[in-house]
């Protein structure tokens, strides 16, 4: 069969056409569709890891929540411990109180040093000095525990205990102590 | 035979050009390849819309969770300060050292032959954490050489059943040249210095032995 001008000029614009028509389908039909798949799925793979993440910093928080009360509780406590107001005006008075309960009369205290905690922030930690002229050892012992018993933010890093010149019964202390206090 | 004349063989002609007509038939073809075209378009169509909505899904979900955990991010700071601040002030009670339990000790292991004219005692917690008493004192009697050991022995035992790494040791015990009277009674004497290290903390019970007890 010999193909005539005509037809020849149809095949050629026809395959041009069909070319065409491929050209387009590819480049503004298929192409961006399958661009816009794979943008989709390589942001549901990136955003998996961030979900999984965000889900477990929820749940860890929930966990942590849990020990709130008892944090809480054991601050408030704490807080309670300490008076309101600067120390220098209601510790010695307290440490006063306490030795005369315990029938030691004569206590003279002062403070050596106060400084922020670093460890804890909002607290500050305070050096005392509390001398006591006369006291019998028995009666020292007894107020000491109970006072480390009763102060729990107190600590006795010092304890000096000398015996008196004159009367050797009675003994002189000289204690040097840390507590806290609020900022 | 008859003989038969076909006088439409031109029009026969013609029709069977027209149905083999190039054009025609690639216009046929046109249309099947664009129908396939057109279906596995479709089939991409729906995978690329169910990757979006996958994705919007999960977009949301993130957009949702985000100020969640912003929140729960910002809470966790804060309990975690609060936590580590009860756990460091409990830590801190804790491992506070009681004096008392240490004059008691000592109390307990004078003899009434010896007199302690001073007793100093440190936590030594910025000396590494060793607790040191030194005790100076008088020992009387017919040996008091070995009345001031007999108290240097008593005072060890007795602060090493609370505590470990107890050493005491003397640092002097010298001959006092005056005699002290005892009931009226004239008795050789010796100054001594006796210190006594130990570690403030009892050691950790080890976890087999942890087990054992709670059973």
């Amino acid at each position: 069969m010999k193909l005539t001008k005509d037809q020849i000029q149809k095949i050629v614009l026809g395959g041009m056409m069909f070319f065409g028509v491929i050209y387009a389908y590819f480049t503004f039909l298929l192409t961006p569709l399958t661009t816009g798949r794979e943008a989709a799925l390589k942001e549901i793979e990136a955003l998996g890891p961030k979900i999984d993440a965000a889900r477990s910093q929820i749940a860890k928080t929930k966990a942590i929540e849990a020990k709130e009360p008892a944090t809480r509780q054991l601050l408030a406590q704490v807080k309670a411990l300490i008076p309101e107001g600067a120390p220098v005006a209601w510790f010695p008075t307290k440490l006063a109180d306490h030795f005369k309960r315990e029938g030691i009369d004569r206590v003279a205290v002062r403070m050596l040093s106060e400084a922020a905690d670093k460890e804890l922030p909002g607290f500050s930690r305070l050096a005392w000095a509390v001398e006591i002229p006369r006291v019998e050892f028995i009666n020292l012992a007894v107020a000491l525990a109970a006072l480390e018993n009763g102060e729990p933010l107190l600590e006795i890093h010092m304890l000096e205990i000398e015996a008196g010149r004159d009367d050797v019964q009675f003994q002189h202390a000289l204690l040097t102590l840390n507590n806290l206090a609020r900022l | 035979m008859a003989l038969r004349v076909n006088l439409y063989h031109e029009v026969l002609r013609a029709k069977r050009r027209e149905r083999y007509d190039p054009l025609k038939l690639s216009f046929i073809g046109l249309i099947v390849v664009g129908a396939m075209m057109l279906v596995y378009y479709g089939f991409q169509l729906k995978r690329s819309s169910d990757a979006r909505s996958a994705f919007e899904a999960q977009k949301a979900e993130f957009d949702r969770l985000s100020p969640l955990v912003k929140a729960a991010t910002e809470k966790e700071a804060e309990l975690t300060k609060q936590i580590t601040q009860a756990e460091r002030l409990t830590g801190r009670m804790e491992k506070r050292f009681y004096w008392a339990p240490v004059l008691e000790s000592i109390l307990a292991a004078v003899p009434p032959n010896v007199q302690l004219t001073k007793l100093s005692c440190d936590t030594g917690r910025e000396k590494g954490g060793i607790c040191q008493v030194n005790m100076e004192g008088i020992a009387v009697g017919e040996e008091p050489r070995a009345a001031a050991e007999e108290m240097r022995k008593a005072i060890g035992d007795r602060i090493g059943a609370s505590y470990t790494g107890v050493s005491a040791t003397f640092r002097n015990l010298d001959d006092n040249t005056e005699r002290v009277k005892v009931n009226g009674k004239p008795m050789a004497s010796v100054i001594f210095t006796i210190n006594v290290a130990f570690k403030p903390q009892p050691e950790p019970v080890p976890v087999q032995k942890r087990i054992a007890q709670s059973r």
